[in-house]
């Protein structure tokens, strides 16, 4: 059974609200639906390839944001053991779970495309890292107030 | 969603985050062609200092990160051109597709329509 892309029982401690909020933002637009297509080719070993050597990345991500630029933003956000970070918009885990793996912080990535989390959740169980994933519009975050160290993103604000 | 995201942080929490941007005094022609050529997410220049200050976030540091972006858009553009036998196969028409819009996108960063930058700022 693939892993589910709500993790309760760890959000229930960041999270205020039910999971069936969570679920009923799971991203029925058009790009959330244009983006779990592409999903459906992360892994495949050309795109892995491309992707390690543009951006040192093999977590499925096609964006802008190069290895160099996540330990960038894992210095401006402070981020250690004890510190809980948000990413938002995430995407199959790039920089988000980068980042928490290599400063040992916990991590929550919120995205609409449900492929792209179910591809997170996996590598973060992969590797041990500690938050969960949750479906939801970056502009309607179903979390509690004041619980995160830090947030970042990497373009999708406007 | 940066109020958003001041309402989850804590006080003295830091963000920090990266926006691809229509560059600054542009006309309305080469804006659009900035908007058209750009990827998803890509913002419509207004400033991000007073959108982080209106959200309730001070200590606005904004990085031009251009020349990075420039160079990891090519980047995209050779790699996948490198992978092309095998791409076509797995994406279809999708790959020109995708290959067609970075290129327009590298064009239009290099004519200096559109910009990357790298924000952070401290929740107040």
């Amino acid at each position: 059974m693939p892993p589910s892309v709500h993790r309760r029982a760890r959000l229930d401690t960041i999270g205020g609200r039910q999971p069936e909020d969570v679920t009923m933002t799971n991203g029925s637009g058009d790009l959330a639906s244009e983006f779990n297509e592409r999903y459906r080719v992360v892994g495949e070993p050309a795109m892995r390839r491309a992707e390690i050597r543009v951006i040192g990345s093999d977590y499925g991500a096609t964006s802008y944001t190069t290895r160099a630029q996540a330990d960038r933003l894992a210095g401006l956000l402070e981020l250690g053991r004890r510190k809980l970070l948000l990413d938002v918009g995430s995407g199959a885990g790039w920089p988000g779970i980068y980042v928490a793996r290599s400063t040992g912080c916990r991590v929550v990535l919120t995205d609409l495309p449900l492929e792209g989390l179910r591809i997170a959740s996996r590598r973060m169980q992969h590797e041990g890292v500690a938050g969960g994933v949750v479906a939801a519009s970056g502009d309607s975050l179903p979390l509690r107030d004041h619980a995160f160290d830090a947030a970042t993103s990497s373009d999708v604000l406007c | 969603m940066l109020r958003a995201c001041r309402r989850v942080l804590k006080p003295g929490g830091l963000i920090s985050f990266l926006v691809i941007a229509v560059a600054d005094g542009l006309s309305a022609e080469e804006a659009d062609r900035a908007l058209d050529a750009g990827p998803e997410h890509i913002a419509t220049g207004e400033g991000y200092p007073s959108l982080l200050q209106a959200a309730g976030f001070e200590g606005v540091d904004v990085v031009d990160v251009t020349d990075e972006y420039l160079t990891t858009q090519a980047a995209w553009v050779r790699e996948w051109d490198a992978e092309s036998f095998e791409l076509e196969q797995l994406l279809g028409v999708e790959f020109a597709e995708r290959q067609s819009r970075r290129r327009r996108a590298l064009a239009t960063v290099q004519a200096g329509l559109m910009r990357r930058y790298l924000i952070s700022a401290v929740r107040s």
